[in-house]
This record gives structure tokens, sequence and C-alpha cells, in this order.
């Protein structure tokens, strides 16, 4: 399927759209709804029944549709589909539409995040994103990139929420990295990945977004990029190689710390507290990376890793995206995985996704014992627990 | 100068077919089958569609008139090892692999196999039942005798025991037996290796192993049959006890991107079989079939899928679930979207039966090297005019028939049986 090229040449009819996300191969089975985390929530909710409307009705109006915005894109139902119907992609294109029918999702915490990525695209500005480097080793040029994303505004609109999912995320990975000897290049001239835009249908922001990024990344020589947030990498190396035609070397940076472990670049101590893993849909479904956060967690806890009920590709992700439309379907969700996370006795529920630990947080500070979630269950990103378990720290040298 | 020697290779219904029509034109046939039996897949089921006639009652007497067939060679517990040479005079060298008994003496007493102490997982029984080291593999096995599994043989392993040498009053057993290598000189070859079974264990949405219920549609066979590990009386795996809300899915593995984008043929059939075998065993019995479409292009076919509706009331589901979890009891909870009523449901159930994909075998890919043959995209033997020459592989003189070519059902597979020795005869003939 040629994602990029659909929107050069598309006349926005939903023929197009239905055939360039494989809609035609639907075997109408119904596997995509038994696997969508949305529609055990959310009654009526139905991937396949989206197709089969858009197929027996193609030229309905996208703005009718009520559950075009609840849509996690998720990617779960495309891992699970026998046909390979790309039940995402369709979902874009349609938001695509919809939006320029004048059909909008509604935006959570004041619609600052997208304002931000909105600035970040047409305004000229100079960042401060960089507060962050303190005594880390940076340099403006190097090999490797370390992409910071919007990390660095989520501690300023999170700030009740107490995440360590920005600045200090940043902070830790720079200092697992120097630790391997590594001093990764980072950039003030980046903007948003464009991650939520993309999925959000607003293409055009996206585009800004992804050339701004191009250059900035360009001007630092990187021939690697390394994110810490799982829909960074995702947007570089897919979206960029689709809507940009560049294929960019990407690695999320559990998978780079698996390198440095098995290089013997940086050693960790052995931490003992029970521990458990939230997949990342970024992640686990759409870039199918499931295996190296857990080695990471093995090598830093060989004894204590436990799994939820349900782990790896049978896991539902943390049940909102692209900060719309956080609702009482996307709390259903998330309460079904931190129950399964408190079910398993541990006391970090770790993530490598920095917007997994703003949800959850966002659950947990609030009335949460009475619904089965355990109020004190610590929820970390799986780059501060290797950075707090570095076995040595060669800082300032 | 043209052989009218024929080597068959795999010994299960397609190859005992081809085996029986070439010995009775007049060729002298030699048949290679790696299991100490022959019999294959038909040997292993309980009944057969769409008649329901007990599988051993029609496989045995075909087995038992090839194997003493005077132009039949048989050569069980062998293996294929290699090839030279072209139509009308191939060389086929094939490994015997040492039974530790000698045939010629052992009587199938199995007074052995009475005292063998090692226990292990039988896998005519798919490992639900339990053999010794010394076994033979089902009580209609042929030839009638035993084998000695090295891999856990006490004796292999540790050099002390020969409890079954001491028993054995014919003195059948020969512990220091050595395979054997022999080498055949043939004019054309039928190949007819068979079936193998998907791993299920990486369709991870349905459990499969990890919860015990969850069963698939050949353990279910053989957990049906009077021969099987519980003599015939439907048990669930967990806690034995008789399933009566059985759910059988469709397509696991099968019609399938992410694992096999064939249709595996014989399935839709299969299922409908063992829900009505189901009822059969307990008329309490409610069965959903759970499909993608119900293939049923087959003579009687249809006949039998409303046949099982209307008389013993198995419920047709049109959705693929995609998730089995298990409730406290250990019960299985199938999720599917009904897509007929629109309505994401769960259905809680005594037993999942999984209709597993059917693949190519692995002796068929082992095969394919030594003889150089073409597979197609799925792994079955390619067919290179599969409209005018349907028998014929990418290599003169060598024929495929049954499932190493194609999905097939049991009369296909005999039908095209009949086909290869058909082109066999007719090539050395024009040859001669």
């Amino acid at each position: 399927m040629e994602r990029g090229e659909q929107e050069v040449n598309e006349d926005g009819t939903m023929n197009e759209l239905i055939k360039n996300a494989n809609v035609l191969y639907c075997l109408d089975c119904g596997k995509c709804t038994g696997a969508c985390p949305v529609s055990v929530v959310n009654e009526g909710f139905s991937p396949r029944r989206m197709v089969e409307i858009s197929i027996m009705e193609p030229e309905e109006n996208v703005t009718t549709n009520r559950f075009l915005w609840d849509c996690l894109t998720c990617a779960k139902c495309l891992n699970y589909c026998p046909e390979e119907v790309h039940f995402p992609e369709f979902v874009r294109s349609l938001r695509k539409q919809a939006m320029e029918h004048g059909s909008f999702p509604i935006t959570n915490h004041g619609g600052i995040t997208s304002s931000i990525a909105n600035a970040m695209a047409d305004l000229d500005l100079r960042q401060n994103r960089l507060g962050w480097v303190k005594e880390a080793k940076v340099s403006e040029e190097g090999e490797i990139l370390l992409f910071t994303g919007c990390l660095p505004y989520f501690d300023l609109i999170f700030d009740p929420l107490k995440i360590e999912g920005g600045a200090n995320v940043l902070y830790n990975a720079a200092r697992i990295m120097n630790h391997a000897q590594i001093i990764p290049a980072v950039t003030s001239e980046e903007v948003c990945c464009g991650h939520d835009q993309i999925w959000a249908g607003e293409e055009t922001t996206f585009r800004k977004l992804m050339e701004k990024n191009l250059k900035a990344i360009e001007r630092t020589g990187a021939k690697r990029i390394v994110t810490t947030c799982p829909e960074c990498a995702s947007t570089l190396k897919r979206d960029y190689a689709d809507f940009g035609g560049v294929e960019l070397d990407v690695v999320h940076i559990t998978e780079f710390i698996v390198e440095l472990l098995e290089d013997s670049k940086i050693a960790v101590k052995t931490a003992k507290d029970k521990v458990t893993y939230q997949d990342p849909c970024r992640l686990a479904q759409h870039l199918g990376i499931l295996d190296g956060p857990r080695d990471v967690i093995r090598a830093v806890n060989p004894n204590g890793f436990v799994e939820m009920k349900d782990s790896r590709e049978l896991a539902s992700c943390c049940g909102t995206a692209l900060f719309r439309n956080c609702d009482s379907f996307s709390e259903a969700i998330r309460d079904e995985r931190l129950r399964q996370a408190a079910a398993t006795g541990a006391k970090y529920l770790l993530t490598a996704c920095p917007k997994c630990q703003i949800h959850f947080r966002c659950t947990l500070s609030g009335k949460c014992e009475e619904r089965g979630l355990n109020p004190n269950l610590q929820v970390k990103d799986i780059v501060t627990y290797v950075a707090e378990n570095l076995e040595k720290m060669d800082e300032g040298k | 100068m043209v052989s009218r020697e024929v080597l068959v290779a795999g010994g299960a219904i397609a190859g005992i077919q081809a085996s029986i029509d070439l010995a009775n034109m007049g060729y002298r046939v030699h048949l290679v089958e790696s299991q100490p039996t022959i019999g294959g897949r038909m040997a292993q089921l309980d009944k057969t569609f769409p008649t329901n006639d007990c599988s051993i009652c029609i496989l045995a007497p075909k087995m038992i008139e090839c194997y003493q067939h005077p132009n039949v060679n048989c050569l069980t517990y062998s293996e294929v090892i290699g090839l030279e040479g072209g139509v009308g005079d191939f060389k086929v060298k094939i490994r015997k692999k040492p039974r530790y008994v000698d045939v010629e003496e052992c009587t199938g007493c199995e007074e052995c196999v009475e005292k063998c102490p090692t226990k292990v997982g039988n896998e005519f029984d798919l490992s639900l039942g339990e053999r010794k080291a010394i076994y033979t593999p089902f009580p209609q096995a042929v030839p009638k005798k035993v084998t000695i599994d090295p891999e856990n043989c006490v004796y292999m392993r540790t050099r002390k025991c020969r409890l079954c040498e001491e028993t054995c009053q014919a003195g059948a057993i020969d512990l220091d037996q050595k395979e054997e290598i022999v080498e055949l000189n043939v004019g054309a070859i039928v190949v007819c290796t068979g079936l193998d079974f998907y791993d299920v264990t990486k369709i991870s949405e349905y459990g499969y192993g990890k919860i015990p219920n969850v069963v698939t549609a050949m353990e279910l066979e053989r957990l049906m049959c009077a021969s099987g590990p519980t003599m015939g009386r439907l048990q669930r795996p967990s806690d034995s006890k008789e399933p009566t809300k059985i759910a059988f899915i469709q397509c696991v593995g099968s019609r399938d991107a992410k694992h096999n984008v064939h249709c595996s043929s014989v399935c839709c059939m299969h299922s409908v079989k063992e829900a009505i075998l189901a009822s059969e065993h307990n008329s309490d019995t409610q069965s959903y079939v759970f499909y993608t479409d119900l293939r049923a292009a087959g003579k009687g076919f249809q006949d039998y899928l409303k046949r099982a509706e209307k008389e013993c009331g198995v419920e047709y589901i049109r959705s693929r679930p995609a998730r089995i979890a298990e409730n406290g009891g250990g019960d299985p909870i199938v999720r599917y979207e009904d897509t007929q009523e629109r309505h994401l449901k769960s259905l809680e159930v005594d037993l999942v039966v999984l209709a597993q994909a059917l693949m190519a075998s692995s002796g068929t890919k082992a095969l394919a090297d030594i003889f150089k043959l073409g597979k197609d995209r799925f792994g079955f033997l390619d067919i290179p005019d599969p409209l005018m020459r349907p028998m014929d592989t990418t290599v003169p003189g060598i024929f495929a028939c049954g499932f190493c070519q194609t999905p097939s059902d049991i009369p296909e597979s005999i039908a095209q049986a009949s086909g290869a020795a058909a082109r066999v005869a007719e090539t050395l003939e024009v040859m001669t």
C-alpha cells in the first residue's frame, strides 16, 4: 500500500480510501472487533462494521460516523486481521476527510498539546527545549541523535500529575548513553514529530513538522536516531518514510539499551522489587517490539518481573490516543490494565511510553481503590528504571 | 535399461492405494514409510466424513492387502536419503533405521511391552496417552511388530535393563541392530508424504498449550476414538469431565496472512463430523461451529452440514473469534463478534476445538530437497501443469498425490493415488 501517495493525487472519494487500506480484502469475520480494546467497553463500536458500512454505503458522509474518533489506532485489529486490512490507516484517511468536512474530535487538556504542535509547525519559534541537559554530556552534532519530541513540554502541561515522563526521562537516557561513552547529539531546532497530527488526519500540519524535523536532523549529521517515545520512533521510522520518502535509521531507546547491554557497554545492579510492564501500542503493535523492553527489565530485575494477564500481542493499550476523546471508555480500558497490574502484586508498573505514564498516573491520582486498582502502584518509565540501577555513573568526566 | 520397479514414498492412504494399483498392474513396488507402521493420518481418525464410517475399519484391510501383496516390498521405519539418475533409471538410496527387533522373528505378542519400564507420550494419540519405549504404534499396526525407541529406552541410555530381551520367547530382540542402507533401481517414483499440523501455539490469542481445555481437532478425534487414550469416552483434559458444550473454531492458522494463506480444505467437514460424533457420544451436547465460510464442496457434504444442524442441533456462527480466555473453573470463554447479529459476545463452553491448519509435511520438504522437486509458495509440491498433468511434479518420472501436493481429503487422495499409478504405468510402458 502506498500510504503517502494516496494523499498526493487524492480526490477524496471513499472508494479510493477503501482501496488504499486493503479494505476490500475484508473477510467480514469480525476478528478485529473481538480484538479491539474499544469494542469491549464501547457497545456498538466495531471495526468490522465500520468497514462494512464503508463498502456498502461508500458515499456515506464520514461526518456522521459517531465512532470515528473513538478508535485508538492502536493497530491490534491489524495484527489480528487474517487479511491484513489496515484499519488504523483507513481510520486515519477517514479522519482527514472528516476534518475537511468540519467534523473534529474533542481535544483534551484544553487542546494545549495540539496548540503547541500547531505553533511549532507554523511559527518560527526559538524553543528552550534543552533545559533538561544539566550535567549530562551532549553535543550539537554527532552520529547518534537523541530525539526529544514533546517530552520537554509534558512536565509543564502535566505538572499536577508529578510525571517524570518528560525532562527526567531524557536526562536519564542521556546519562545511560554517557555511561556507555556515547555523547548523543541533541538539537533545539527539532519540533514535535507530528504523531498526533498524522493520526488525527491533520496531514498539512504533520507535513510541516516533518519538513522542519528532517532539516534539523540533517544539520546534526546524525546517522542514527534514538527516541525515548515509541510514538516518535514509529512516526520517524514509518510515517517519514511513507510521507517524506526518507528512510531514517530509528531505534527506540529500549532496543538501544539492549544493544548496550549485549555489548557490555553498560552494567546494571540487580533490583528486586516486583515489576510489571505495559506494552505501549506504538511499540508493541505498530513496531512489533515485544522482547526488547522485557530483555531490559530482566537484565535489571531477573526474578521480579511478572507479566500481566494480557501481555505482549494480547495486551491492550492505555486507552487514550492523541490527547483526544478521552472519555469513560478510555477510563474503562485503563482501569482494566491497572486492575491487571494490581493483580500482579507489582510495586512498579513500567512502561516505555511517556503518554502511557501520563494517562495511568492521571487515573491513579483519582479515587480508584474501589475499582480494584492499586493507588500506590508506581508508574515509571523503563529508561528511568535502568538509570536508577546503573552500576556506576561516570559523570562529569 | 528401463526399470519396471517403482518407489512409493509415503505409506499413508495415498501411498497404499498407489502401491496396490501398481502391484496389481504387475510392477514391483518399494513402499517406503518413515514410521514403524503404514497407515498414516487416516489411521488416527475415528470416523470419516460424510458417512461416519469407522476409519480404521476401512483402512486396515487396505494396509494388510498392500503389505501382503507379492509385488510390494514394504520398507517401514525407513527414509529416502539419496537419488541419482532420471526417469526409467533412478538410483535411490534408503536408510532402514534399526528397530532393535528382528521383524522376521517378532510375533507381535507384545509381552515385551508389558515388561518395559519406560512410559512416554504416545505420538499416535498426540501424547494424550502413553506408550512404552518398546511399542507398536496402534493395535492395527502393519507390520504388527514392535519397535524400540532409542531416545527413551533405558538400555540405550544406561546400558542396563534388557528386560524385553529376557521376556521375548522368540528371541526377536536385537539391541545391537545397526541401520541398513538399501539401494534400489526404479523407473519411476510416486511421492505421497502427506501432511503435518500447524503449530497452533503460534496463535497466542487462542491459548492453546496454556488453557488445558483448548484442544486441536486431531486431539478430539483421539479423545472420541474407541482405541484412543480414554477408550472412546469423551473427557476434557483438565478434569476428565464430559464436555457437553463445545466450540469448534475454523481456520486456525489457515486463510490467515499472518500464518498460512491456503485453505486446508478438509476442516469445515471434519469439524461438522466431530460435532455430530460428540452428539452421538452424548445427545445433550450443544456444539457451535465458528466459521469464516462453510466450505462444503464435495459429494454429500452440504447435506452433511444440514444433517448436523437438524439432527444434532449444531449451531453455525459466522465469526472468527479473537480471544479465548479461561474462567476459574477451567471453562474456556470465547470472545467473538457475531457478524450476523452485529454484537460482540462471549460464550462460555466446556471445550474448544481448534481446526488447525494442515501443511505439507516435514517429510515432503526433506524429499523435495533430495529429489530436487519444486515447491509452491505454500510449501506444497509444485505441479507445473495442474490442469492437464495434475500428478506430474517438476521432475520427469516423479509423480505426487495427496496432501503433499495439494490439500485434499481421503477420497481425493485415493483418486490422485490411482492417477499417479496410472501415470507411472503409462510413462514406463512408453519407454519400454
